[in-house]
């Protein structure tokens, strides 16, 4: 295969000279290394490829031919050529949908930076125009769930939304990102994120489809009012409320108010007892 | 300053505490003498009066006392017209409860650190020596007590007329019985009546003998369609209060496996689940079996199933079986089908108690 | 008519005399003026503890006047909009009313709470100081006994408070110390069912934690805490070393006023202290836990920080199920095997 041969070279590349340097120049090493091998890939595909995919490639239409060709670029050595998957490296996009390419490009979770339990959040390598448009490509491949255009909440400001919202959010996410939205471990390495950061359509398109080890709620288990008024409870409610009791202390219950107690509380009582008793 | 010397073995001649020649600091010494005692370091900070220090350490109590009263002030104006009642959002009401605690903080703080100023700074300093008396009591203070009490049960001949003895306890014990009857007679609650740890709200027989369906939490029903390939739903005996506390061990989480995952799920199923899965899907027990937390934490991936209380991992394609954790039974599975209208309906009971193990629990 | 003049210096020796004329107080009250108590910080982490009791029955107080112990369902309708419309018990419902619709009764609530981990980790740090200093020893031994005694009680009431509100947290907490109790051999099952008057949760569970909680557990730590200081004011504190002290002399400052002006300042900074808290640090936000439903749980859910003890262990124990099976006494199943007294403990 063509473009395996550059992702050999980056590994021992890797594996060579990763010890001795600094986290920000492996940082910025890693990023040039794939870029130089991308382009290298997209080179090489674009000497062999147009007269293989010719015959068997559909009509696309021109946000899509601009997906494909991004697609070409950063996704290929891991979802093989039409996003048909190459095994232990990517599965394929065929019948993803749109919702689950935008959920893994925006939120930066592809493409991956390396095989791990998890792909972690990070910040997206394509704008908001891009990954539309590997959305819509992958899109037209195969079909799938897509996250409708428009508002996704559930009315500004709208209070009996937002409180139907909280229940379904109890009910359905609390458990893996617990109450507060501020995510928790799961088995072996992985871990249900912090919603902190997710947007409107980001929220929309994980319940949608599933992504990772996240359960898959379909429109017939949560309608699509239902999932607005989830977003309407998270953004409104969990993440736009200011705590009325003070600071939540990063509202992780009760682990972060015994360590409170002890370094707060007890250290000031103890420094005012060593006052009190002091010699004066 | 005396060293290690019992102060007070040398008695000192009693102070005449009349005499007019005595300063009322001298009459308090001797005061304190007669209680065992003895102040033997006494020191005024400001010896001299009206000195630059003096003025300096009073000022600065008073200045506590005065930020008491600035910051009980301002709480009481926060209390009273701050906008106290909550609103969505990031508003002015939400500092309600933060201003109040600082307020009311500052003003306690200032009046205990204006207090212990007082008492550190501007009261003379002293040192005084108490007498400890550890161990026992005086030889002959222990003889009389103990011969009084041993006495006490002379007079009473408790020694001499047994039987009297023997009746007394006999009498007394079965009041001791009758005061703690009405307690435990009324607290205790058998745990055997009707079963209750071995049924769920799922049993046909609290249905009329009609299977029960599966629903949501309200109420409706639900058709395979409404859960995708890799979701999961948490369902509920489709019964009157079926999705309340008062079916706390009825909820159950029904998952929709891919389709190889499916067909291992049907391949490695126990005797007592062998037909339990209806197509590709699956229910099993919420109720975790090591303490009865929701084990809700579903990975479509590795159809694992966490509990977020004590960390037990069950493997749903292998008869929810755990594989990490404390927990030692595998979730129970509840037989489903689905009916002539197409919606879920469990075929019976579960096959076991669910929730957390008990003495007698096979 | 002349009017008697009254001499208004000559008042409180007056009231005195008058009070010794029917008491005879003058001798022991001298005493108990003249105590002399030892001077070192490490003595005043009892107080913290004590301190923020009397806080924990203050603000406590407060708390009985709004907070309902029932488990009947109603629909919620007050401020706190995100939770409008939610099918939820009085229990839980009157817990939101007293933080959102009672004037400062939130900070109220978080004092309570805040005073209440520091009332146990006061006892805790007590403890070691005790411990570390060996001040347990004869003759203090029953004071050690009463003092770990007031940390059980205090963690009963402890985990009885953290119930009341029924949030979904406690509840789950409520439902962890239920299979906890299912796991008592032989009598587990009887005093689960007849604790909560049948299977978890039931409907009375709630006032019989709370009248535990506001008249039971209190006043036995009201008893023992009174036992527990009349204790050390008979036998004195141990002191550390230093000059002049010995094993038998106390040395310190005589108890009124330099020792109470001490006691009353170090009240008012440990009541600061938790005012501070309970304004600033937001505690067991139950708004966001949600009513308890036996079906909804969050990540990481976790006890007060006094429980975690046994959090843990929970979760580090293996997975044993340890069984005594005395020919088949007890089983109400034919399906178990029940030949002969059997000790197992299986591993799936």
């Amino acid at each position: 295969m063509t473009s395996d041969t550059p992702g050999g070279l980056m590994a021992r590349l890797r594996r060579r000279r990763s010890q001795p340097r600094g986290r920000v120049r492996r940082r910025l090493g890693t990023v040039v290394r794939l870029t130089l091998a991308l382009t290298l890939a997209g080179g090489v595909y674009a000497v062999f490829a147009p007269g293989l995919s010719a015959d068997d490639t559909p009509q696309l239409s021109t946000a899509a031919e601009e997906g494909k060709a991004l697609f070409d670029q950063s996704c290929i050595s891991c979802h093989g050529r039409n996003a048909q998957g190459v095994p232990d490296r990517g599965p394929s996009l065929i019948g993803v949908g749109a919702a689950a390419v935008e959920f893994q490009v925006s939120t930066g979770r592809m493409p991956m930076a390396r095989q791990e339990a998890q792909a972690p959040r990070k910040p997206s390598m394509f704008n908001d125009d891009q990954t539309r448009q590997l959305a819509q490509y992958v899109q037209e491949l195969g079909g799938g769930p897509q996250v409708p255009e428009g508002s996704l909440r559930a009315g500004e400001g709208d209070e009996e939304a937002i409180a139907r919202g909280g229940n379904l959010f109890r009910i359905n996410c609390s458990s893996c990102h617990a109450f507060s939205g501020g995510g928790g471990a799961l088995s072996s390495g992985k871990y249900a994120p912090d919603l902190s950061k997710a947007t409107d359509r980001q929220l929309y398109a994980a319940m949608l489809t599933g992504p990772q080890n996240m359960p898959v709620f379909g429109d017939n288990q949560l309608t699509p009012d239902q999932k607005k008024e989830i977003i309407s409870y998270v953004q409104e409610a969990l993440k736009q409320d200011r705590d009325p009791g003070g600071w939540g202390l990063g509202r992780f219950g009760p682990v972060t108010e015994g360590v409170a107690i002890f370094l707060v509380g007890i250290v000031a009582l103890v420094f005012a007892a060593l006052w009190i008793a002091g010699k004066s | 300053m005396t060293t290690d010397t019992h102060a007070h073995d040398v008695e000192p001649e009693e102070v005449d505490i009349d005499d007019p020649r005595l300063s009322r600091f001298e009459i308090v010494r001797e005061g304190a003498r007669r209680d065992g005692v003895e102040i033997v370091h006494y020191e005024d900070p400001f010896p001299v009066k009206g000195t630059k220090a003096e003025r300096r350490t009073v000022r600065t109590v008073s200045l506590f006392f005065l930020i008491t009263g600035i910051a009980g002030t301002a709480f009481m104006v926060i209390y009273i017209w701050w906008p106290w009642q909550y609103e969505l959002g990031a508003n002015n009401s939400k500092l309600y409860t933060p201003l109040l605690g600082l307020t009311l903080g500052v003003s306690l703080l200032a009046v205990g650190f204006g207090i212990l100023t007082w008492g550190k700074k501007l009261m003379p300093r002293e040192i005084a020596i108490q007498d400890r008396h550890d161990g026992p009591s005086a030889r002959d203070q222990r003889k009389l007590t103990g011969e009084t009490m041993a006495y006490i049960v002379d007079e009473l001949g408790i020694k001499r007329r047994k039987t009297l003895g023997l009746a007394a306890l006999a009498g007394l014990a079965p009041i001791g019985l009758v005061a703690a009857a009405p307690l435990i007679g009324g607290l205790i609650k058998s745990p055997t009546k009707d079963r209750i740890f071995f049924r769920t709200g799922f049993d046909p027989a609290a249905n009329g003998g009609r299977l029960v369906r599966l629903t949501r939490e309200d109420g409706t029903p639900i058709r395979p369609e409404d859960v995708s390939v890799g979701g999961q739903m948490t369902v509920f005996p489709g019964i009157p209060d079926g999705a309340t506390n008062k079916h706390a061990d009825s909820p159950t989480l029904l998952i929709h496996l891919r389709e190889d995952d499916a067909e291992r799920t049907r391949a490695d199923a126990k005797p007592i689940n062998q037909g339990a899965q209806w197509e590709n899907f699956v229910a099993y027990s919420k109720i975790c079996t090591h303490a009865g937390c929701p084990a809700s934490l579903y990975e479509q991936q590795t159809n694992r199933l966490l509990c977020p209380c004590h960390q037990s991992q069950f493997l749903i394609t292998d008869n929810a079986r755990p594989i990490f954790g404390p927990a030692t039974r595998s979730l129970p599975q509840l037989p489903i089908t689905v009916d002539e209208e197409g919606f879920f309906v469990a075929t019976s009971d579960y096959k076991v108690a669910v929730g957390p193990a008990f003495w007698e629990r096979p | 008519m002349k009017r008697r003049k009254v001499d208004v210096s000559a008042v409180p020796a007056k009231a005195a005399g008058g009070l010794d004329d029917r008491f005879q107080a003058a001798t022991p009250l001298r005493n108990i003026l003249n105590k002399v108590f030892p001077d070192h910080w490490s003595f005043l982490l009892g107080e913290i503890a004590l301190f923020s009791f009397i806080i924990l029955l203050l603000t406590g107080t407060f708390l009985t006047f709004f907070y309902e112990p029932s488990l009947a369902v109603v629909t919620y309708d007050g401020s706190y909009a995100p939770l409008r419309g939610v099918h939820m018990t009085s229990a839980y419902a009157s817990s939101l009313h007293l933080s959102f619709d009672v004037r400062g009764g939130l900070i109220m609530r978080q004092m309570h709470h805040w005073a209440a981990l520091t009332f146990m980790a006061a006892i805790v740090v007590h403890m070691f100081r005790i411990f570390f200093t060996g001040a347990f020893r004869k003759p203090r031994e029953t004071n050690w006994i009463i003092g770990s005694l007031l940390f059980w009680i205090g963690f009963l009431a402890g985990f009885t408070g953290y119930s009341l509100p029924d949030d979904a947290l406690s509840g789950t907490g409520l439902r962890i110390a239920s299979a906890i109790m299912l796991s008592i051999p032989v009598i587990g099952s009887w005093v689960t069912t007849s604790l909560f008057d049948g299977e978890f949760p039931g409907t009375v569970i709630m006032g019989r934690f709370y009248i535990a909680h506001v008249l039971l557990i209190p006043g036995a730590l009201l008893a023992l805490i009174s036992v527990h200081l009349g204790l050390v004011f008979k036998q004195k504190h141990t002191q550390w070393p230093g000059p002049g002290r010995t094993e038998h002399n106390v040395v310190g400052e005589r108890f009124v006023p330099r020792y109470t002006i001490k006691q009353g300042g170090f009240f008012m900074i440990v009541f600061g202290v938790i005012a501070l808290m309970g304004g600033l640090f937001q505690i067991n936000p139950i708004w966001l836990f949600g009513p308890y439903e036996a079906y909804t749980v969050s990540a990481a859910s976790q006890p007060d920080w006094y429980v975690m003890f046994l959090d843990g262990s929970t979760r580090l124990f293996p997975a044993w199920e340890i069984r005594f099976d005395l020919w088949g006494w007890g089983t109400a199943i034919p399906s178990r095997p029940s030949s002969g007294p059997r000790w197992c403990c299986r591993a799936s």
